[in-house]
């Protein structure tokens, strides 16, 4: 079974969220209070990843790809979300912290992986190294 | 009221002295350039750096009566970069932003909040990169070769968070303004 991933949606010509616009994201990007928004792959393909994002996202996005060894190297805890959407998750610095810290922002922003943009409307080179 | 203002020239050289009455001088020849009248205002030093050039210019200001500060700009010319403008312009559409301007719920930013950060960018040279978060911070961010970065993380209620990294290794602390801004002139190799 192919090993499980997370991906990111960052909303594209949103200078907000880019440190180089619609390339490499800002670590602000990866922060968020309640806990950093993701979606599971749950054995789907990374387009039935993407095309279920779609559907809650309005906007052109950019999608990251996080892997589990990642998380457990930044030591982020991965929790399923408790709403309708099985896919759901948040990653939360640890368990009774919801916000990641600037160090793991800091890593993802850095590290994740462009696996779709929608502009392009095409499943990007994906790097399995990590 | 006489008053003062210093001018800090990006590239560094050259540091301009301008007063009323007594017109503009050039710290390299101390030739006349211009004269210019100044308002009465609050002038405010910044920066580790300027500190030693303010040495310097209070020489040439010890006839002013009143010189109430100094304040050290970032000229606006520069080669590189983001300008002081450009991000006191991001701030404003900053504080725009309405709650869950990012989908998830994320807070507003105050005009206080934006107000303390419009005060450290005045200081700051190279100017940062600016980001809010959706934690109530904001982020003031430096990127050199790739794998070095800083970032002063700003909070609602002022404290500043210095998180920097070079290479792998990373390390982040609660700082005090002074502390930030020499931080980011050791960074930018000031």
């Amino acid at each position: 079974m192919k090993k499980e991933r997370y991906y990111r949606a960052i909303e594209l010509n949103n200078r907000f969220y880019w440190r180089k616009m619609n390339e490499l994201p800002a670590p602000a990007a990866f922060i968020d209070e309640l806990g950093t928004s993701v979606e599971k792959t749950c054995g789907r393909s990374i387009k039935e990843v993407i095309d279920h994002m779609k559907i809650k996202l309005h906007l052109q996005n950019r999608y990251f790809e996080i892997t589990k060894r990642q998380c457990r190297k930044l030591k982020i805890h991965i929790q399923p979300d408790t709403t309708d959407n099985p896919f759901h998750h948040l990653l939360f610095d640890k368990k009774t912290k919801r916000e990641l810290t600037n160090s793991q922002a800091a890593y993802l922003a850095d590290n994740a992986w462009a696996v779709y943009d929608d502009r392009e409307d095409i499943v990007l080179p994906v790097r399995y190294t990590v | 009221m006489k008053c003062a203002e210093m001018v800090l020239n990006p590239n560094q050289h050259t540091t301009g002295f301008v007063m009323q009455d007594y017109g503009s001088y050039n710290k390299d020849n101390t030739s006349l350039v211009q004269e210019k009248e100044y308002p009465e205002k609050l002038f405010y030093s910044a920066g580790e750096k300027a500190q030693g050039i303010f040495s310097s210019f209070l020489a040439y200001t010890g006839n002013i009566s009143s010189v109430k500060g100094v304040m050290v700009m970032a000229n606006e010319k520069q080669e590189e970069g983001i300008t002081m403008t450009e991000n006191l312009k991001i701030l404003d559409s900053i504080l725009e932003l309405q709650d869950n301007w990012n989908q998830h719920g994320a807070e507003h930013f105050s005009e206080d909040h934006i107000d303390f950060i419009r005060d450290i960018i005045k200081q700051l040279y190279p100017q940062p990169m600016i980001f809010p978060t959706a934690a109530k911070s904001i982020h003031l961010e430096y990127d050199k070769n790739d794998n070095e970065m800083l970032i002063l993380d700003i909070k609602k209620n002022r404290s500043i968070l210095l998180f920097i990294k070079k290479n792998k290794r990373s390390k982040e602390k609660y700082v005090s303004l002074q502390d930030a801004l020499k931080a980011v002139s050791a960074f930018n190799g000031q």
